[in-house]
């Protein structure tokens, strides 16, 4: 069997969680394990599942400057989504540990085999993180329904903390500057790290997956079905209010 | 509808929005970044809680029984998880009385609240045996000054107090040499405290400077280890082993009898808002379970 490979380019946050479920729905149906890589444009904003959205997102800030918002799927906290590579992995549940940690742990294999090809001591931090020489570089969250897994996850090309907070609050606004100051230290980029080929960096990463699941992925497009279905998803349910602000 | 911002040991930033009255949840939102699959099963979560008591076994019970059920897992937080944030949010500053707040910290090992006092008068602020507490939270306080402790063993976060908020600590006469640190004033039955509270001497007790303060004004009794506030608007004693003739600590308590008091307000355990005294009596007449055993069933 042989994996689907998509790059679906630039796009806004509502479509692009759109196209994770569309996709999601494929793979239910086909089987097929999948494996995409995109980016944000405009810049966004996603919160987990279970996340308030005004307690973690200055809402007015981001309409301010153009910052889309969007919910995710997925649990996990707050990114701003900026210069970074974005992936997802989709695949019948049964390909990976059944055990949610376990699954984490193979499949953000995946990434710290790429990082440690390009000459980085990177490293898996449970529940979600990767971290190079200390720093976390990347978020991954995890989805299952109807036995399909989906995780979607970044890798951080550049980080600019100061206008990451001027878009997400933190619980105490009083100790925001030393949150903010604290983050800086804890936080890493592939810029801050000298890596700059992203074409290389997606090639060591879809190795990574490959090696990772055993399924070698194959260039691909989104079908006319997928495309359809993500439009139908991004109108009705992730660009409208009654998501986004769901909690 | 409050909040409560709860890091869970090695896992995620839980923040829920409870409403309570009389220790029930009236209704509940569980937010944060942590992860439950399926996703929907949240809601589930959340009702289940909706009536439930605030004691920590009846909510990780609700919440295990749901996700079972619903064969859901969630990873970076736990029913242990959200029942200890809902306990905190019992158990961090709160105005009791006017004027008068109250924090605790739920031992797990006993199975019941240690609890603290603050009683606020416009130019001071007089704490009681306090358990840890961020100093950031007593800043709406008026200026604490004084730190009043019940017996030996209630010392607690008063060093760590004292060091932040320059107070000095107060101590009976016979349990001072049992103090870590020094005491600042050592009083004895007649030496005036600070806040106009009385001591009252509670012989025949666990410690041999066991105190009780009481606020004349406000009919309040304050106990340390003197009786416990358990069942629910029961008292008890500690266990046995801890006196050394509890048929004479007994006696000994019923001279408490003799104050007015209205409220009780316990070291450990529930304080008494309804009829403290007949408590009190109940526990005097009680010819068994006098004795807590730890950890007490909730």
């Amino acid at each position: 069997m042989k994996g689907r490979l998509l790059f679906t380019g630039a796009r806004c946050a509502a479509e692009n969680m759109a196209i994770d479920e569309a996709l999601m729905e494929s793979c239910r149906a086909e089987s097929i394990p999948i494996l995409r890589f995109y980016s944000w444009r405009p810049a966004a904003v996603s919160i987990g599942y279970f996340q308030g959205l005004e307690e973690e997102v200055d809402t007015h800030a981001c309409r301010k400057k153009g910052v889309d918002i969007v919910r995710r799927i997925t649990g996990g906290g707050a990114v701003f989504h900026h210069k970074e590579i974005t992936y997802s992995i989709i695949l019948p549940e049964n390909r990976v540990p059944q055990n949610i940690l376990e699954s984490y742990a193979v499949l953000c294999g995946a990434l710290v085999d790429c990082f440690k090809k390009l000459g980085l001591d990177a490293r898996f931090v449970p529940i979600n993180d990767i971290i190079v020489a200390g720093k976390k570089i990347s978020g991954n969250a995890q989805t299952r329904r109807g036995g399909v897994l989906l995780q979607h996850g970044t890798i951080l090309q550049d980080v600019d903390v100061d206008q990451m907070f001027e878009l997400l609050k933190v619980p105490q606004e009083k100790m925001k500057g030393k949150i903010i100051s604290e983050i800086k230290q804890r936080v890493t980029s592939l810029r801050h790290l000298g890596i700059y080929d992203e074409g290389k960096l997606i090639d060591l990463l879809k190795e990574g997956f490959e090696h990772a699941v055993q399924i070698p992925f194959e260039k691909s497009e989104l079908s006319a079905q997928e495309t359809e279905k993500a439009k139908e998803l991004m109108i009705s349910k992730f660009s409208s209010d009654h998501w986004i602000s769901l909690r | 509808m409050k909040q409560i911002i709860y890091k869970v040991p090695e896992g995620k930033l839980l923040r829920i929005h409870l409403e309570s009255k009389d220790d029930i949840i009236v209704s509940v939102k569980i937010h944060g970044d942590f992860f439950l699959h399926p996703e929907e099963c949240i809601s589930q979560l959340e009702q289940c809680l909706i009536g439930s008591q605030i004691l920590r076994q009846e909510i990780m019970q609700k919440i295990d029984t749901v996700l079972i059920q619903q064969s859901a897992s969630m990873v970076g937080a736990s029913s242990e998880a959200i029942a200890d944030a809902i306990l905190t949010e019992k158990t961090g500053l709160r105005e009791i009385l006017p004027g008068i707040y109250s924090w605790s910290y739920f031992n797990k090992e006993k199975g019941y609240t240690f609890n603290s006092y603050a009683f606020c008068f416009p130019e001071k602020t007089i704490l009681i045996d306090p358990v840890e507490i961020p100093a950031s939270q007593l800043e709406k306080l008026s200026t604490i000054t004084d730190i009043l402790l019940t017996n030996k063993d209630h010392e607690r976060a008063a060093y760590e107090l004292r060091r932040h908020l320059n107070a000095k600590i107060w101590i009976r006469d016979f349990d001072a040499q049992f103090l870590r640190e020094p005491a600042d004033v050592i009083f004895d039955e007649k030496t005036p405290l600070p806040g106009g509270f009385q001591a009252i001497p509670i012989a025949e007790n666990k410690s041999p400077g066991e105190t009780a303060f009481y606020d004349s004004a406000r009919k309040i009794l304050i106990v340390g280890d003197a009786i416990i506030g358990w069942p629910k608007k029961e008292v008890s004693l500690l266990p046995a082993i801890k006196y050394q003739d509890v048929q004479k600590t007994i006696a000994a308590l019923s001279s408490l009898l003799h104050l007015e008091f209205d409220i009780l307000f316990v070291g450990d355990g529930e304080c008494i808002y309804d009829y403290p005294r007949k408590a009190l009596e109940r526990l005097l007449e009680r010819k068994e379970n006098i004795h807590l055993s730890f950890p007490v069933k909730l």
